[in-house]
């Protein structure tokens, strides 16, 4: 795992030397994504400068020093993530009479490219954001994978184009202005996130999931899409075949858990009590016949704590288990560090547990094994239920108010009046938000949960789960390796028809019946938790928060933007109320700007 | 395919390059006699309109008669005899559809000066333009243009091919908000998009009349391009119209619902053909769901002369439509949901001794009240069963680790509920763990094991007066480990196994239980069974000292009576359970057991589970 940087020169003017400073400087600000060798690469003819940090994880020799060229010298590349079928690509580039150098997947990806372009994206398995610079035709190819597991931002300024794998890599670029964007305010407010491809920040742009943006040498941009989730209805699998269903997934998620143990470095797995982790865990230990090294997370005084099921999980699965139980001290010392900590602002409160999470998790292993995207792919969230019976008995309605509906009260932050009234311009966006989204509602005939699966794929992954994932192990440099994410288990959840998702009662019914071949009923049946802090950290802690909010309060209304906007915070902080997640996420909001070196 | 020539299967073999290439000639510009045409056109749909009602939605229907000189098709990706097709059915059943499950639609038919139009219906308005014929799809594509110039473009628009069926109201898709919406595909070697569906919104911009004026901009430009000419030849008549439209719209990578592009100041939509414009054909089969979920039915190929079995689905899945509206897959969905996979067969959960078992509790109509009024009422016992199921499914109640339990005629919330997952209480349950009647009682239970199991360390014996089929006292002895008591101590029992007062009468009682339960508690050595009624059957056995007892006679008078020889019994820190104590139903047990205490300045407490507990100090 790594990071990565660039910098697309359309001036030639401007000074090679003071662009490779900023490389040198962006490469600082992500070098804890990796912490064992850095690299810059200037192009000589001033067009593509690029940066790389490394973690090395696969061929841990100066071999897969980055940026890397391929062998006819023609395309340099800068690389994030692993790719799990590289060898199996690799073989099939042997066959065409590649020759290779190094262990590396990365070579791989370059290799790939120069044959198939962009098309060979969509036959790897992995998770990645690169940039590929084609020297012949002066064209920068940025990617990032099918789910939005790895991070790629990027901003347009005047005569260049600048990229990094974090946000804050690009305020090193001194020449490119940035502002808190409104748009991108009335969306976090609303979400607890901002959804791509806006950030925080104009005009910085999150390259969405699935997606290819090429850059030609005069700055032309072309955005091309390779990969998108759709609920492949025409093919689903109903009930009656669920053994037979739940015998290939099974057969998938070992395929993919086995691609995913392929590492030079110690290996381990996250592990709570929900049926996803377990599910990894489980054939990890069971089938695969690996010996795990497993880690979890519990809350101390809260009685829903999860490490309690996740030991006697551990215990039946004979992993070796480490736990750490979250405390006051520990609150303490996030809640201080959160905005530094924090890339973007990410209102989700399992930020904080997944933070001591990997930090915990690292001091024993480099990788880790997750299992996020269950939920998203096979229908686990617990609030689905509710809104898939309401929506499938009455379709009357407009579909972006489905999406408005959902989103309001599902996950709800900040009340939608609160919002339109503090930031109106703002608030466009999060009516075009659901405008976007609304054709996941426009399928006739279709179960809402579906639609809700689809919706939250597209936009709750990415946004707040993964990017929680990447930027929390990020800063302990953990890599962390998602299996419901390989392109096979995708396609089977795409097929997975209602009755394997949810019965009225239970919610995934697939995965719950394969976990039930290795662990006993009250792991099988017990409902999902979240793995945000609970309210009883909250309530513990209530008077550093009433304290944090305070200084939110006054932070915030120092900034440009909201001194410019009189009576906007206020008209937020009176909404905050109680509300749990408007509270935390202004808190985090606060502290991030806080922590942002230039004036916003 | 007639002779194919490597140039041009090198274009059809990559169609993305193709596509690319059209994107690349896409213009807006238009040779001003195109424009001049394009006004005086509108102005025969000016006068067509002319009068009538504004609709909030236009299906605009193009169809001209080919001459026989151009009815074969015969490109290098397509041929077809147009000849062949009996258009006029085609075109009733397209009218049909549109009007069926549009009512308030208006249905323009855009046709040649000189063609027929003697079978369309007379809430169809005829619009006859002069066309070239010989130039079938480019004119379409001016005829387009010239609506949208005109004063008849006053709402959303649907341009459909003439065998292009709606299939549900197509006013729901301007929902999404575009300026265009185009449908596409991703079958290979196909252009990404199909022209035989298009959706053109009227809002403030007039985004719509820009993204056409694009369209045929690029088809003028791709008629004079020589790649193209290459491959297709004279694009006006066929091929031009798809590949100005994936032109122009930008066609290329995968295309996807999520994804929209601000064009020349047209705000487009990719809407999938699956659902918006999905191809039928002669030689596939198709559920009647299936067709049930498409906005529009289109004919593909030489399917269009079996407009037939079209209409056989349709005619009466509109009729249906027409009864139940937006929501009539309510049902479909419910019968889904209904034939869903069942929960997983594991090892029960109930009888799993291991750490991390779980007693699952269970909410039930057993309490007597519910036989009283307002609940004696079938209907309002099941309205509020609905209602407290629909307050424990929110809160995930009788699961492990959510907190909420709903059981003894409690719901409650934001408990441990621990005993539940107590390893000692979940062995003691044992296999009773599926029984529903012990089930839904649990919380009840479990005080009892947890009173007995705190006496046991006081000198005396144990009482159960009332133990009916002995269950419960089973569980008890299980949770204390009773049998293996080193104190010596005996558990009594009493009941009166058969003939019980109405008010205590339960299923099992009868002649055979009181042997069932001896039979039961023999082995064990530490207890006694006695039959007869109480406090009479003391007579037959009676400890001197009692540690723990529970009365459940739910009869007042012997219920005190009993008390009043158990208390003298009963050691310091002894404790007494009342089953029935905070029941409504047994009030008056209530007030002669408060008075019992209060007369001896003691405190019985009331439990939420209708226990009375009662320790002697």
């Amino acid at each position: 795992m790594c990071g990565i940087a660039g910098y697309l020169n359309f001036n030639p003017a401007r000074a090679p030397d003071a662009i490779q400073a900023t490389i040198a400087r962006m490469n600082r600000r992500i070098a804890h994504r990796g912490p064992d060798d850095r690299g810059q690469w200037a192009d000589p003819d001033n067009l593509c400068h690029l940066g790389h940090t490394r973690l090395s994880v696969l061929d841990l020799s100066a071999a897969g020093h980055q940026p890397m060229h391929s062998a006819d010298g023609r395309y340099v590349i800068s690389f994030n993530g692993e790719i799990y079928n590289y060898r199996n690509l690799r073989q099939q580039l042997e066959k065409l009479g590649h020759q290779f150098h190094t262990g590396t997947d990365t070579e791989v990806i370059l290799a790939g490219f120069a044959v198939d372009g962009v098309d060979f994206f969509t036959v790897v398995d992995g998770m990645f954001a690169l940039a590929i610079f084609d020297r012949e035709t002066g064209i920068t190819t940025l990617a990032r994978d099918r789910a939005g597991e790895k991070p790629l931002y990027y901003a347009a300024g005047d005569g260049f184009l600048a990229f990094a794998s974090e946000l804050r890599a690009l305020l090193e670029v001194e020449e490119l202005p940035v502002t808190l964007s409104e748009s991108a305010l009335a969306l976090y407010f609303t979400l607890r996130y901002v959804p791509d491809p806006d950030t925080i920040l104009a005009p910085v742009k999150k390259l969405e999931p699935g997606c290819v943006l090429q850059v030609t040498r005069d700055g032309r941009q072309s955005l091309n899409r390779y990969y998108s989730f759709e609920i492949d209805q025409a093919h689903e699998v109903g009930p009656d075949r669920l053994s037979k269903y739940v015998d290939t997934l099974e057969e998938a998620l070992s395929e993919a858990l086995t691609d995913r143990l392929n590492a030079d470095v110690p290996l381990g797995a996250f592990l709570s009590s929900g049926v996803d982790s377990a599910l990894a865990c489980a054939l990890l230990a069971k089938k695969l016949g690996k010996t795990v090294k497993t880690f979890t997370i519990g809350f101390e005084g809260d009685p829903g704590s999860e490490h309690i099921a996740a030991r006697d999980i551990a215990t039946r699965l004979g992993t070796e288990h480490r736990e750490h139980i979250f405390g006051a001290a520990d609150f303490d010392r996030i809640c201080g560090d959160i905005g530094k900590l924090l890339d973007e602002p990410n209102g989700d409160r399992s930020c904080v547990p997944t933070y001591l999470l990997a930090e915990f998790t690292r001091q024993h292993v480099t990788v880790a094994i997750s299992g996020d995207a269950g939920d998203e792919l096979f229908g686990g969230y617990s609030r689905y239920p509710a809104f898939a019976v309401a929506y499938d008995r009455d379709r009357s309605g407009r579909a972006p108010a489905m999406v408005q509906t959902y989103i309001e009260r599902g996950l709800p932050v900040f009340a939608a009046d609160a919002v339109r009234e503090a930031l109106p311009q703002g608030y466009e966006a999060v009516l075009d938000f659901y405008d976007r989204y609304a054709p996941v509602f426009m399928h006739l005939g279709r179960p809402a949960l579906h639609s809700l699966r689809q919706l939250d794929f597209r936009t709750y992954l990415p946004g707040a789960v993964l990017a929680k994932v990447d930027r929390m192990s990020m800063q302990h440099a953990l890599e962390v390796r998602t299996p419901f994410l390989s392109p096979r288990l995708l396609g089977l959840a795409s097929r997975a028809g209602l009755g394997l998702c949810w019965n009225g009662k239970m919610q995934k019914l697939a995965l719950r019946h394969l976990l039930a071949r290795y662990l006993p009923a009250q792991h099988v049946q017990a409902p999902k938790k979240g793995f945000g802090m609970p309210p009883s950290v909250f309530f513990n802690n209530q008077a550093r928060l009433e304290q944090e909010l305070r200084l939110a309060h006054r932070r915030l209304s120092e900034t440009r933007f909201f001194t410019q906007r009189p009576g906007a915070l206020d008209r937020l902080f009176r909404a905050a109320g109680k509300g749990i997640n408007a509270i935390w996420a202004t808190i985090v909001l606060a502290k991030w700007v806080d922590s942002v070196e230039r004036p916003l | 395919m007639t002779g194919t020539t490597k140039a041009e299967q090198k274009h059809l073999d990559d169609m993305e390059a193709f596509v690319a290439h059209a994107a690349g000639l896409a213009t807006m510009a238009l040779a001003p006699e195109i424009e001049t045409r394009i006004a005086t056109l509108a102005q025969a749909f000016d006068a067509a309109v002319a009068g009538l009602p504004p609709a909030p939605l236009t299906v605009l229907v193009y169809h001209l008669k080919l001459p026989d000189e151009h009815r074969h098709i015969d490109y290098v990706d397509i041929q077809a005899d147009q000849g062949k097709i009996d258009y006029t059915s085609v075109l009733q059943h397209t009218f049909a559809m549109a009007r069926g499950f549009n009512p308030d639609c208006r249905i323009l038919y855009v046709t040649g000066a000189d063609d027929d139009t003697a079978f369309v219906p007379a809430d169809v308005t005829v619009v006859r333009l002069p066309l070239n014929p010989g130039w079938l799809m480019y004119e379409r594509v001016v005829a387009m243009n010239a609506y949208l110039a005109s004063s008849a473009f006053t709402g959303h628009a649907a341009f459909l091919d003439s065998d292009a069926f709606a299939n549900a109201p197509l006013e729901k898709v301007f929902d999404l908000g575009f300026d265009v919406a185009v449908t596409y595909r991703t079958s290979p070697g196909l252009m990404p998009l199909n022209e035989g569906v298009i959706f053109a919104a009227k809002r403030p911009g007039d985004g719509a009349a820009k993204f056409f004026r694009r369209y045929l901009g690029t088809y003028e430009a791709l008629c004079a391009d020589a790649r193209v000419k290459e491959v297709y030849g004279d694009i006006r008549r066929w091929r031009g119209g798809q590949l100005s439209l994936n032109g122009a719209a930008i066609a290329t990578g995968h295309l996807s619902d999520l994804d929209r592009r601000v064009i020349d100041g047209a705000l487009l939509r990719y809407l999938n053909c699956d659902d918006f414009n999905f191809f039928i054909r002669d030689s596939e089969q198709y559920s009647k769901f299936q067709l049930k979920r498409k906005y529009v039915l289109h004919l593909k190929g030489p399917s269009k002369g079996s407009v037939a079995s079209a209409a056989q689905f349709q005619l009466p899945w509109l009729q249906v439509w027409r009864k139940s509206g937006a929501n009539l897959f309510a049902p479909i969905l419910q019968a889904e949901l209904a034939a869903a996979a069942p929960a997983p067969k594991t090892e029960a959960a109930t009888v799993e001794s291991k750490p991390g078992g779980y007693v699952k509790p269970m909410f039930a109509f057993i309490n007597k009240e519910y036989n009283r009024p307002p609940f004696d009422a079938a209907e309002t016992r099941q309205k509020f069963g609905g209602h407290i199921q629909a307050a424990a499914e929110i809160l995930q109640a009788n699961r492990p680790g959510s907190g909420a339990v709903a059981v003894d005629d409690m719901l409650v919330w934001f408990r441990n509920a621990g005993f539940l997952q107590q390893e000692d209480f979940i062995r003691a349950v044992g296999s009773y763990g599926t029984d529903q009647t012990l089930r839904a009682r649990i919380w009840r239970i479990y005080t009892l094991c947890w009173a007995a199991k705190s006496c046991l360390g006081l000198p005396g014996d144990f009482m159960d007066v009332g133990c009916y089929d002995g269950r419960t006292v089973e569980i008890m002895e299980r949770y204390c480990d009773f049998r293996s008591d080193p104190s010596g101590k005996t558990w009594f029992l009493y009941d009166l196994f058969e003939n019980p007062p109405d008010e205590a009468r339960k299923s099992g009682h009868g002649p055979e239980l009181f042997d069932r339960v001896s039979a039961t508690f023999a082995p064990f050595g530490n207890f006694r069974v006695i039959k007869g009624a109480v406090p009479e059957s003391f007579a037959q056995g009676l400890p001197d000292r009692v540690a723990f007892a529970q009365l459940d006679l739910n009869v007042a008078g012997p219920e005190l009576a009993a008390l009043e020889i158990i208390h003298e019994r009963l050691v310091p820190g002894g404790m007494i359970v009342f089953d029935d104590f905070g029941f409504q139903r047994y009030r008056d047990s209530h007030d002669a057991e408060m008075a019992f205490f209060r007369a001896r300045g003691a405190v019985i407490f009331e439990s939420p589970t209708g226990q009375g507990i009662y320790i002697k100090r």
